[in-house]
Parts: structure tokens; sequence; C-alpha cells
């Protein structure tokens, strides 16, 4: 038996064919296409049997009509909805248990996402209780309360704070602790009055920070200098005013060991040492040295480094221009 | 080019062989669809061979000018129809002489069968109504031309939906009821 249709055109009407559905024009294709075809021909003998029981078993043709009815219309729609999701397969594979288990892998992270909501809302929640208390204290404290006195604070007094439950009352936004007495309202924030002084006095410090930040600069010049045993290498002899990373090699040092490094100056004498220098590229064996460039002055420079694998001691001069 | 056509043509080119082949193959394949389309008929072999020597007399003269197999299929068609005519009149006579039609035999089903057939349809009917309410418009008896207008969809949508629904049951009879 052929395992394939030569025409899977011609042969989808396979079944219409068998049950006398093609029109004759059809018909006569198929049946020519029927002698070509081994598997078509193979298909029709096989199925002629189960064809023939479909359409003259009278217990078929009513279980049929009972599983469907003839227009899609004149099914109900939970019918149809049913049938959907509860079809008649394994019942692994009904689309109903896929998605029962979807909503079950889906809660847990609803309940994620509610949880971390919670969160967000008790870290915001003095400050709504805060909000809270004011509307409570506008509408409520108007029976017992006056408006700010005649020198002009913009205070209040809880007078009855026991009788309120916890959300009313009044909170300090700086200490979180209940007000429980006049308290200083700035920028629709009430704060004890302690706090409130505390807050200007952190708030001046944070201001000056802020204007000092804005004012200096953020990225300092840097200046590059690599020198070798013999010669310094570089374009240009380096200059005051910029911070200065100093390059030299490093050939026989052994890597994660701590190295003396001492930068000399001709007159002043040592302006820098490291006892513990291990900034060693792995690569080229060369050292690294960041110089600020408050450590430095015009003049000769003597890079000295000590440590195991050296021998005596290397030394670098350079020079450094005004 | 399918083999048929390459045999026909080797054959009319004069190959014994290829005729031989051709011979075999399209007797072979004229017997079956004649069993399939004269269901129950005993003289379905006759008809098959009676196609099949008009098919090889006309190889022979060099008149089949059209598709082999198509000319092939034609003339069953035709024998068919010569026979079918022959029964009937054969029937009308018999009746005339003797009163009686030939008993209409319906094919009987075994219970085990239908049952299965019953299960699997329902088992296609759940996920694929539109393949089970074809079927059952089609055991209603309305025409194809009916179904499509009643559904609203196009013929060769009507084609398909059959095709599947049949693989659909196939698959579920040779699983034995599963899907």
């Amino acid at each position: 038996m052929s395992k394939r249709c030569c025409n899977s055109e011609i042969g989808t009407l396979i079944h219409a064919y068998e049950l006398n559905q093609l029109t004759e024009v059809e018909t006569h294709l198929f049946e020519d296409h029927l002698l070509e075809c081994e598997f078509c021909l193979d298909e029709v003998s096989n199925f002629q049997e189960i064809c023939q029981t479909v359409l003259t078993d009278n217990e078929i043709q009513q279980a049929l009509k009972s599983l469907v009815p003839r227009t899609p219309q004149s099914e109900p729609v939970w019918s149809r909805l049913f049938r959907r999701l509860w079809p008649e397969t394994n019942w692994l594979l009904r689309p109903a248990v896929a998605y029962i288990a979807i909503l079950v892998l889906i809660y847990p992270a609803y309940l994620g996402f509610k949880e971390g909501a919670i969160q967000t809302y008790e870290r915001h929640a003095p400050l709504q209780r805060i909000e809270a208390a004011r509307l409570d204290q506008d509408t409520a404290g108007h029976e017992e309360q006056a408006a700010p006195d005649a020198q002009g604070w913009d205070y209040s007094q809880d007078q009855d704070t026991a009788g309120h439950e916890e959300h009313a009352a009044l909170r300090c936004a700086f200490c979180g602790k209940i007000i429980d007495g006049e308290y200083i309202s700035y920028s629709g924030e009430s704060y004890h009055a302690q706090c409130g002084e505390t807050l200007a006095t952190i708030g001046v410090e944070l201001a000056e920070q802020f204007f000092q930040f804005r004012t200096e600069p953020q990225v300092r010049p840097v200046q590059a200098l690599v020198l070798t045993s013999r010669l310094r290498v570089g374009t240009r002899t380096p200059s005051l005013g910029a911070d200065l990373v100093i390059s030299f090699p490093l050939q026989g040092a052994e890597m994660d060991r701590n190295y003396t490094v001492t930068l000399e100056h001709e007159k002043t004498g040592v302006v820098f040492e490291d006892t513990a220098f291990t900034d060693i590229d792995r690569y080229d064996f060369s050292g690294r040295l960041y110089v600020p460039a408050e450590l430095l002055k015009p003049g000769k420079y003597v890079l000295s480094v000590k440590g195991p694998g050296l021998g005596k001691g290397l030394s670098y001069p350079f020079e450094i221009d005004q | 080019m399918n083999s048929l056509d390459e045999l026909f043509h080797k054959a009319v080119g004069g190959d014994k062989a290829a005729e031989n082949d051709l011979f075999r193959i399209i007797h072979e394949r004229l017997l079956r669809l004649a069993k399939y389309k004269l269901r129950g008929d005993a003289y379905y072999e006759d008809v098959a061979s009676e196609a099949c020597r008009t098919v090889l007399q006309k190889l022979r003269d060099g008149a089949i000018k059209s598709a082999f197999s198509t000319y092939a299929s034609t003339v069953l068609r035709n024998t068919i129809g010569n026979h079918l005519q022959k029964v009937k009149r054969r029937n009308e006579l018999m009746e005339e002489l003797h009163g009686v039609e030939d008993e209409q035999t319906s094919p009987t089903s075994d219970p085990i069968r239908r049952k299965t057939i019953i299960d699997c349809l329902r088992k296609i009917a759940g996920p694929h109504p539109e393949y089970a309410r074809v079927l059952r418009m089609v055991v209603d008896g309305y025409t194809s031309e009916e179904i499509c207008l009643e559904l609203a969809i196009k013929r060769n949508t009507y084609y398909v939906w059959l095709f599947r629904a049949r693989e659909l049951l196939k698959r579920c009879l040779e699983k034995g009821g599963a899907l």
C-alpha cells in the first residue's frame, strides 16, 4: 500500500466522494485520481464499510443528531461553551483543565502583587494617616477647636486624642509619633516643634551640600604618565593641576603580593608611600599608581618599587612641569 | 508524470513489458474501483474485465488521446452504466413476471463496531462540532449545495471539513475508540 496520496489537493475530496457529495465533474476527477493513486484507492476500499455504516445505521444517525444540532444557531451558548471546554478526550488535554491550571498558577502571582502593593501602601500610610487626621480635624475639630491663634501660628491642639481611633491621630511627618499638643504645619505636613527645628537644620545642611555638589566639577582631569626602565615615554611632560596616573613596568613581580611604592620629590622628600600596593596588571606586568593633583609639585620625582621578585627594587625618575 | 502515464507512453511506443505491466495494474485498479462502485454487486469482476479489455483494445488501436487514467475511468463509468441499465431492465422484467422487487439488502452493523463509531463521533463532536454537523447533515440527506448554503461556508471548506472528520474518525477507530 502506498504511504501517501500522490495529489493531496484532490485527495482531500475523498470523504466527499465516499459520501456522494461531489458534483459530477468532481466525481469524474476523483475517479481518475483513484486509478492513479493507489493510496486513495486503498483508503476508499478500506473505509467503505464504515462509510456505509455511518450512512445507513439508524442508531448512528440518531447519535449524530443528538450530538449536534443541524445548525449552529440552534445550539445553546452554554452547550457550545461546555463542548469547547470539556470535550471528550483525555481529561488532561481538556481546555478547562488547562484554564484551571493557569488560574492556579496566576493566583500566587496575584497574591504577590497584592502583597507588594500593601507593603507600598504601608510605607506611605503614615503620610496618608496624617492627611486623614488633618481632614478629620478640619471637619470635626471645628466644633471644639479654634482657628490659628492670635500670634499667627498655624497650630492645632489635640484635646481628646484618646477618644479618636488611631488612624485619626495626627502624627509627626518626621519622627512618626503621635502629636499631642502644638505642632508646626509646613508644606502640607505636620511636625512636633522640636522635630521641625531638627528638620530645618538638616535641610540647611543638605541644601549646602547640594549647592556645593552642583558648583564643583564632577569630573576631574587626569593625565597619564608611562614610565620605562630607561626613558620616560609620553608625548609631553606632566604638569600641575591634574591627577596623575603613572604606569610603570614591574617585570618579575608576583601577583597578589604586596609591594611598597614610594614617590619622592627632589626637595620635599617622600610625598606618597603605599606599602600594600597590589595594582599590577597580570597581562603586561605593569603597575598603575594614582596620585592626586594635591600631592604634586613641579620638579623631579623618583618612583621606587620594592617587593618580592624585584631584587633590590626598581626606580623610575620623572619630572613634572610648572 | 505518474507511473501509469509512463507505462502508457512506453506501451504506445511498442514496449510489450510495459504494456503487460500497464494491463496488470489497470486491471487490478479497475477491479477494485468497480467493486467499490458496485457495492454488493456480484458482477463487478465482469464489469471490470470488460472495461479493461476495452481500454487495452483502444490502447493497441492508438485511440487513446487523453490522459490514460481519465480514459480508463471513463470507460469503467460507461461500462458500469451499461451494467446498471441491464440490471434495472432485468429487475423490471422480474417485477413484471413475479410481482416482486429484488430484496434491498441493507448492511447490518456489528454492535461493537457501531458503538465504537458512535463513541468516536462523540469525541469528534466535542472539539469539532462543525465536523459532526456536516456529517449529520449528510446523513439527513442534504446536498452539498444546501449544506454550504446553510452553514455559510465555501465548498472547499466543506470538503476539507469532511476530510478532517474522516481522518479523525479513522484515527479514532484505529485506536479502538480513543482519539
